[in-house]
C-alpha cells in the first residue's frame, strides 16, 4: 500500500486522470484537486453515498477527499 | 355549534374530503425541481407550473357565541364542486362557503430584483422567455470593438440554445416583472453551445446593450469595483464574493478547482462540464441559490474576476448549505472571444 504523501499539483493531476478511470462505477458528480494540509489532494465529488470499502483514501499517494453533494442542477 | 363541535367538523371535512383533493396538487409542486429552497433557477417560463389553487377550511363566528366550519374557495368553479357538496351535508348547513380567489405570499423584492438604471452588476435579467438570472459583467468583444455587452450563462440569455439572435434580453427578469419590450436593455447576441454529446466547458452567453441604456460599469454594489481580471490559477482555500439575483452579497471559500465529470441538470437533459471551480458558502448560508446564475465571482479581497456561477446543490460543503460551481472567468472569455469591459 502506498503511504499517503504531501503531494504536489502535478502529482495530484495524474492522479485525478487515474482516479476517474479506477472510479468510473461510482455515481460520480466531480473529481477535482483540493488543498489537503500543506500540499494537494483529490476532491471526489459523489452523488450518493457508497460503501466505505469501495472509496479509497489515496490515490498513487494523493489523499482523496470524498464528499455526497447531491443533484447539481443550473441555477 | 359550539367551538369543539366545529374543530371536530373542521378536523374531520379535511381528513375525508379535503386532504384527498388537495394532495396531488401539493406533491406535484414539491416535486417540480425547478422550485427549490424558495428560489427559482433560470428556467424557460413553459416549465414553470404553479399548483392549482385549492379548498382551505376554518372556523367562523356565528353570532355571539356559536361557530361554524368556514369553507374558502381559492377557485370560483370549487364553489359548485363534489367536494364543497359533500362538506355542506356533513356540515348540516352549519357551513360559510365563500370564493376568495388566489392567495400570495407578499414578499418585498430586493433592490436588484427591480428595475434599476443604470443598469449594473448583479441585476436581475434574463433572455424575455427565461424566469431571471444574474447580470455577471460588461464587456467587449476582442479586436478593438467598441460595442458594449452583458456577460450571463447561455442558460440566462440564450435559453439553452433557444434564443435567435437579436432577442431581448430584460431587466429586470421575466419572473421579476420584466416586460418586453419596455425592461429591454440588451439584445442577445451569441452563445457557446451547451452539448449533451461531449465535455462543456462553460455555459456562457452575451448581448448587446442597448445604446440608450445608461450603464454602471464596474460597481459591485456593497463591495466596491472589479478591479480586473483575475490570476489564471485559483487554489482552494482563496475567498471569493459575489452579488446574484437571489441571495444577494454572499462570500464563500474555494473548494475545489480542475474539477472534471461535473454533471449538472438542465432542462435539455444532464451535461457534463470540465475544468469547473467549486465553492461554498461562509458562515450559516449557501454561497447561491437558483437565479444566482451568471454572477460573476471575484476575489474578495483583490476584487478580481475569477469565475462565472452556472450551478449549484443543496448538499455539502462544510455547513451542509450546499456546493456552488462556477466557470474559469478566463475559459469564459477565451471561449466567447471577449474582455472585461
Amino acid at each position: 500500500m502506498t503511504a499517503i504523501k504531501v503531494a504536489t499539483l502535478e502529482e495530484a493531476r495524474a492522479a485525478k486522470q487515474k482516479a476517474a478511470q479506477v472510479l468510473s462505477g461510482l455515481p460520480l458528480a466531480g473529481i477535482g484537486i483540493t488543498r489537503v494540509g500543506e500540499g494537494f489532494g483529490l476532491k471526489v465529488n459523489l452523488s450518493k453515498r457508497v460503501c466505505v470499502e469501495q472509496m479509497p483514501t489515496q490515490m498513487d499517494g494523493v489523499p482523496i477527499i470524498a464528499e455526497v453533494v447531491g443533484e447539481i442542477r443550473k441555477q | 355549534m359550539e367551538l369543539d363541535s366545529a374543530r371536530d367538523l373542521k378536523r374531520q371535512c379535511y381528513e375525508a374530503i379535503v386532504a384527498p383533493f388537495a394532495a396531488p396538487t401539493q406533491r406535484e409542486f414539491r416535486s417540480a425541481r425547478n422550485v427549490r429552497s424558495f428560489s427559482l433557477a433560470a428556467d424557460s417560463l413553459a416549465k414553470i407550473q404553479e399548483p392549482l389553487p385549492s379548498l382551505a377550511l376554518g372556523v367562523a363566528r356565528k353570532g355571539r357565541k356559536q361557530y361554524h366550519l368556514a369553507v374558502r374557495c381559492q377557485r370560483r368553479e370549487l364553489m359548485e364542486s363534489p367536494q364543497v357538496a359533500q362538506i355542506r351535508k356533513r356540515a348540516k348547513k352549519e357551513v360559510d362557503v365563500r370564493f376568495v380567489g388566489r392567495l400570495r405570499k407578499w414578499l418585498a423584492p430586493r433592490w436588484n430584483q427591480k428595475r434599476l438604471r443604470p443598469i449594473q452588476i448583479g441585476l436581475s435579467c434574463g433572455h424575455y422567455n427565461v424566469t431571471a438570472g444574474t447580470l455577471g459583467c460588461f464587456v467587449r468583444a476582442r479586436g478593438g470593438e467598441k460595442t458594449l455587452m452583458i456577460l450571463s450563462n447561455n442558460h440566462v440569455l440564450a435559453d439553452e440554445d433557444k434564443a435567435t439572435l437579436g432577442d431581448a434580453i430584460l431587466q429586470p427578469g421575466n419572473f421579476d416583472g420584466g416586460k418586453n419590450a419596455r425592461d429591454l436593455v440588451a439584445r442577445f447576441s451569441k452563445s457557446i453551445r451547451l452539448v449533451q454529446s461531449a465535455v462543456n466547458l462553460v455555459d456562457a452567453a452575451i448581448g448587446e446593450v442597448e445604446d440608450r441604456i445608461k450603464v454602471n460599469l464596474h460597481t459591485i454594489k456593497g463591495l466596491n469595483t472589479v478591479a480586473g481580471l483575475g490570476p489564471n490559477f485559483l487554489d482552494a482555500g482563496t475567498e471569493v464574493v459575489k452579488l446574484g439575483r437571489t441571495t444577494g452579497l454572499t462570500r464563500g471559500r474555494v473548494t475545489a478547482f480542475e474539477l472534471d465529470n461535473v454533471v449538472v441538470r438542465y432542462g435539455i437533459g444532464d451535461l457534463r462540464f470540465d475544468n469547473q471551480i467549486e465553492i461554498e458558502g461562509k458562515g450559516q448560508k449557501p454561497f447561491s441559490e437558483g437565479g444566482d446564475s451568471g454572477s460573476l465571482i471575484v476575489e474578495a479581497n483583490a476584487r478580481l474576476a475569477v469565475g462565472l456561477l452556472f450551478a449549484g446543490g443543496d448538499v455539502g460543503g462544510s455547513n451542509g448549505k450546499g456546493l456552488t460551481y462556477a466557470n474559469p472567468i478566463q475559459s469564459v472569455l477565451d471561449e466567447l472571444s471577449i474582455d472585461l469591459a
